[in-house]
């Protein structure tokens, strides 16, 4: 399937992109987190240090990916 | 109960007299706040201005859920926060929040937690624009 990820700050930046298409044929975060890895390998390293979420909540490594899901990939945050 | 809205992220310029007004009731007798502004500068080297990207529909529940646990934790009876979008002038208000509770213990420890879990789990992100015209993402605060 397919899943569309979300980019902000840094990683948008990086990308030079607000979103992505991500291959993922396993169903958690952790397996999408190594697709993106692989498919956008300029990315790999700043993605190691991103937190996900799904409908506007941090989901684990080990969270379930439903086939329509919108992922955000959230770098470190620096607000306030 | 207070009045006015206790989450507001915004693009126009941040009064701290709202937040302060969303919290008051009269079964408090105490209302701490925090404002943080811009520093024109940063590791040694001069800025001209921040620009905050915001994920707003995440950050505006990480606020619901910031409220109830600072509530659970603290016992306050309100807290309130409002947060720049776009582009803030050095010296400009980034965030200004405020908590209420019966007493000054609670108001003031819920304050401090409160901007901590901000720059920990609130998808806000700061770009910092020196005065040589490069620019940084800030990661991690």
């Amino acid at each position: 399937m397919t899943v569309t990820v979300r980019l902000f700050a840094g990683l948008r930046e990086a990308a030079g992109t607000n979103e992505l298409c991500v291959e993922h044929t396993d169903g958690d975060v952790s397996a999408l987190r190594t697709a993106l890895a692989e498919q956008h390998p300029h990315l790999a390293e700043r993605l190691s240090s991103c937190r996900f979420a799904i409908d506007d909540d941090f989901v684990g490594d080990d969270a379930a990916v439903p086939a329509d899901a919108v992922v955000d990939i959230i770098p470190p945050v620096s607000g306030g | 109960m207070a009045d006015g809205a206790p989450f507001l992220i915004t693009g126009d310029e941040l009064d701290p007299a709202p937040v302060l007004a969303a919290v008051r009731d009269a079964a408090c007798g105490a209302v701490a706040s925090f404002v943080g502004t811009v520093r024109g500068n940063n590791d040694g080297r001069g800025v001209l201005r921040l620009e905050y990207e915001v994920h707003e529909s995440m950050a505006l529940r990480q606020f619901e859920r910031m409220a109830a646990a600072l509530t659970e934790r603290h016992g306050i009876a309100h807290f309130a926060v409002h947060h720049r979008r776009g582009v803030v002038p050095v010296g400009g208000i980034g965030v200004a929040l405020a908590a209420s509770a019966p007493r000054r213990g609670a108001a003031l420890a819920a304050c401090r937690e409160a901007i901590e879990l901000l720059k920990k789990d609130v998808p806000i992100w700061k770009k910092e624009i020196f005065a040589d015209g490069s620019h940084r993402w800030v990661e991690g605060s």
